[in-house]
């Protein structure tokens, strides 16, 4: 198991450097430059060039590339071209925000999502399971950003039980933005959970279960669901992973200082070094959420973890 | 399990229920109601859409960040927000020798927030370093030199006669920072320094920015009535309008069009409308045929309906400009600039001599309210038979774009502090920086002695008289000058909003 997941680890390595080469190269080719867009209309061609040199950008793609891998390794992600900061602190007092209102967000959906799937599986083609798939249904076509604002305008302008914006109230803040999102993700994983534990709960070997005389709940959910969940978990750590890149409607709705507005705005002022100072802790986050996806396989099936012996 | 499917099914119910009819009802939005508790009076609290780049005075060219920069920086002159003139700053009076001698008294027993005093090395220090920065060119270009005669007068010298430099020191580039920082090569981004009615106290990044305010403030008249004072950055319009709604922020810089009659509704909202200087303007590039030929320019130039723009677009909020130049200014004027009138767009057509068919027109526009001007557009040149093809993209694609002159048509604002700097613009050694500049010599001569006429009557009557032939040869098409809209608590007062987008929080007020 700990070779399997060094591993994985060290195949990160890899996926980064392919991941900063492409985006790298992907800034690079899109129009704009971002020492013009910091002197603005004004500045004269020589004053853009004396800058861009300053910044390193006179210099080949591939130069400029290497220079940046290098420092990467050093632990230096460069400064931001636009406000001159530490892309490394930027990012580290951005990634907190980001990180926590995914996992808040995903624990309001596996909470409410995987009880629903259940019970509408068990109770399939009756009011409730129809109940649970019209709300899934209507979960998944809902855009975040006109929920979002649905709960603002009831919850915050109406009631005013929860704060408009920011995340600087504590536990309320999370609210609103968590829900906004959970609801969203809710609907894919209630709808996951029904269709696997449909197909689990028809194998023999719940029916042998039920036939020595266990209940119907411990059928369902000491045989049944463990088997079933394989493909709910996949289902959440994708959704995870999306998550950490950040919400960027709700983050904009909810003014919410996490990665997704902040990649927005960069790629808006072609400000590379913060772009890729994201990316990569990004791509860390989603191969370390996938990692864990597969261990928790492992741990679900047996079948799974005897294959990392 | 049915109990509790049922118990499951009420708690849903319950919830819609509540939230349908609270969402309908139409009650009273009286007193804050937001999960944030009544705002304290010491603290004004104000939502902006965008973070600032910097709040340095000299790397940035961000209507945010120099709005930030007024609150901690001073300069010799600064631009007075109603007249839109030069009016005293740290200075108080200037004398003019040969025209290119400017000698400046400071004023005394002026402090910086690190208690540095403020003399004339300060202004020596900064104004040497801001020019040494990319960029600075234009507000520094004109500076010979500048010499400390004693602690408190400076003289700076032209390299020509100049009459724009009081306006070029009120740039956030010479605003001034002390000599003792800028020689320890001080990060003014972290710790902005300066003489200003604010302090910065934390910059909290992506979420929000505090000051307090500065007790040392040398202006008895603007020193900061509200203690504190906080910025919250809220990127989305109806978010922002809910903010204050809810007593979460007491002011919004920019409120959204579609946001104005619910906040109107509000008793204890006030919504402003900032009539402005920002022309938008259809730009079409002068050395691509037929746009070279002044009798197609002017035959757009009167086929475009502005108030259909005005009503179509902006949900009425814009004020018609036909001049070159933004309506409010010293020395603007209305002269030879060519009104809506189709029958006359069809004579300069048929002057011009060419197929209209042949003519087509892509107009880069960098956002979705441009992207509807442009439509309007296309909809008035087809009558004269002209082809319009709309062209949205990114920001700084368009900007790219545009600064390197691969563009036929772009819509564009501009909103400098003075009518100086907006004729100099019409200068044919202009022609690589701007789009829709000309290269007329006569045009040239006038703008070149404007820029070293020092006498104010002189300056003026040139002025008018460049914006009135510019008007003639049509170089570029104003549409519009933009209207912007701040709303507040009703209980703040004291607030003043310049016409070039400024906001002068020192001196705002609580009523009660």
């Amino acid at each position: 198991m700990i070779r399997y997941m060094i591993k994985r680890l060290l195949a990160m390595i890899p996926v980064l450097i392919g991941i900063t080469f492409l985006v790298f190269m992907i800034m690079q080719l899109a129009p704009g430059d971002p020492a013009r867009l910091i002197l603005g209309e004004n500045a004269s061609p020589e004053e853009v060039k004396e800058l861009r040199e300053q910044m390193g950008l006179e210099d080949p793609v591939l130069v400029q590339y290497f220079r940046y891998m290098v420092n990467l390794c050093k632990g230096d992600m460069g400064k931001s071209y636009i406000t001159n900061r530490l892309v490394a602190s930027e990012v580290a007092a951005r990634f907190p925000y980001t990180l926590k209102l995914a996992l808040v967000s995903a624990a309001v959906s596996i909470l409410i999502a995987i009880p629903l799937g259940i019970i509408a599986a068990v109770k399939q083609n009756t009011i409730f399971d129809n109940t649970c798939m019209v709300l899934s249904l209507v979960g998944i076509s809902m855009p975040a950003f006109w929920m979002a604002l649905m709960l603002v305008l009831v919850f915050s302008l109406r009631l005013g039980w929860l704060p408009v914006q920011g995340a600087n109230m504590g536990w309320r803040s999370y609210v609103l933005p968590s829900i906004a999102i959970g609801f969203m993700n809710m609907a894919a994983i209630a709808r996951t959970t029904r269709s696997s534990m449909l197909e689990t709960i028809r194998q023999d070997y719940v029916r042998t279960a039920k036939s020595k005389g266990i209940s119907n709940a411990s059928a369902i959910l000491g045989h049944a669901f463990p088997n079933a969940l394989i493909p709910t978990v996949t289902v959440v750590g994708v959704q995870l992973g999306g998550l950490i890149g950040g919400a960027v409607l709700t983050e904009t709705v909810f003014a919410w200082p996490g990665l997704g507005r902040l990649i927005v705005q960069s790629v808006n002022a072609r400000d590379v070094p913060m772009i890729l100072g994201c990316m990569v802790v990004m791509s860390v986050s989603f191969s370390v959420i996938n990692l864990v996806v597969d261990l928790l396989y492992g741990l679900l099936d047996p079948r799974v973890k005897s294959m990392y012996a | 399990m049915y109990k509790w499917v049922r118990a499951m099914c009420v708690v849903l119910a319950f919830v819609l229920l509540v939230g349908t009819l609270s969402g309908c009802s139409q009650g009273t939005q009286g007193e804050p109601q937001g999960g944030e508790p009544p705002a304290p009076k010491d603290t004004l609290r104000v939502a902006l859409t965008s973070e600032p780049p910097s709040l340095t005075t000299c790397d940035h060219d961000s209507l945010i960040s120099v709005g930030l920069n007024l609150l901690t920086f001073n300069s010799l002159y600064k631009i007075d927000h109603a007249s839109l003139l030069p009016v005293p700053d740290l200075a108080y009076e200037y004398s003019v020798e040969n025209d290119t001698e400017w000698t400046f008294k400071l004023k005394e027993g002026v402090k910086f927030h690190n208690g540095d005093l403020f003399t004339a090395h300060d202004v020596v220090a900064t104004i040497e370093y801001a020019k040494t920065v990319p960029g600075s060119t234009l507000y520094t270009g004109s500076i010979k030199s500048v010499e400390a005669i004693d602690d408190y007068t400076v003289k700076i010298t032209t390299h020509k006669p100049y009459a724009g430099l009081l306006y070029d020191l009120g740039y956030h580039y010479n605003f001034i920072l002390p000599k003792s920082l800028i020689e320890k090569g001080h990060d003014f981004n972290m710790e902005p320094i300066g003489t200003g009615p604010y302090k910065l106290v934390s910059w909290d990044y992506g979420n929000s920015l505090k000051y307090e305010a500065f007790e040392d403030y040398f202006d008895a008249d603007h020193k900061a009535k509200i203690k504190n004072l906080e910025f919250v950055i809220i990127p989305e319009g109806a978010s922002r309008a809910i903010a204050l709604e809810a007593g979460e922020v007491d002011f919004v810089w920019e409120v959204s069009g579609a946001d104005v009659a619910r906040l109107n509704a509000n008793p204890n909202v006030n919504v402003l409308e900032v009539d402005t200087v920002d022309n938008v303007t259809l730009f079409m590039n002068n050395d691509v045929k037929p746009f070279d030929d002044p009798n197609v320019r002017r035959a757009i130039n009167y086929a475009i309906n502005r108030q259909d723009i005005i009503d179509g677009a902006l949900n009425g909020y814009g004020r018609v400009n036909y001049s070159v130049i933004s309506q409010g200014f010293w020395g603007s004027t209305n002269k030879n600039a060519p009104e809506y009138n189709l029958d006359k767009a069809r004579e300069y057509l048929n002057a011009w001599g060419g197929d209209p068919s042949t003519i087509n027109l892509p107009i880069l526009c960098s956002n979705e309210t441009r992207v509807a001007i442009a439509t309007i557009i296309q909809s008035n040149l087809a009558q004269l038979g002209i082809k319009v093809e709309v062209v949205p993209m990114d920001t700084a694609t368009y900007f790219a774009k545009w600064t390197a002159g691969d563009y036929v048509g772009v819509i564009a604002s501009w909103s400098p502090s003075n009518s100086l700097t907006y004729v100099q613009r019409f200068h044919s050694n202009r022609r690589n920086a701007y789009p829709g500049s000309l290269n007329s010599p006569e045009i040239d001569a006038l703008v070149l002695q404007a820029e070293g006429t020092i006498d104010n009557d002189a300056r003026l009557a040139l002025i008018e008289e460049i914006v009135s032939e510019v008007n003639l040869l049509s170089p570029q098409i104003s549409l519009y000058q933009s209207v912007w809209l701040r709303a507040h608590h009703k209980d703040l007062a004291g607030i003043v909003c310049s016409a070039t987008g400024y906001t002068a929080y020192n001196d705002f007020y609580w009523k009660k």
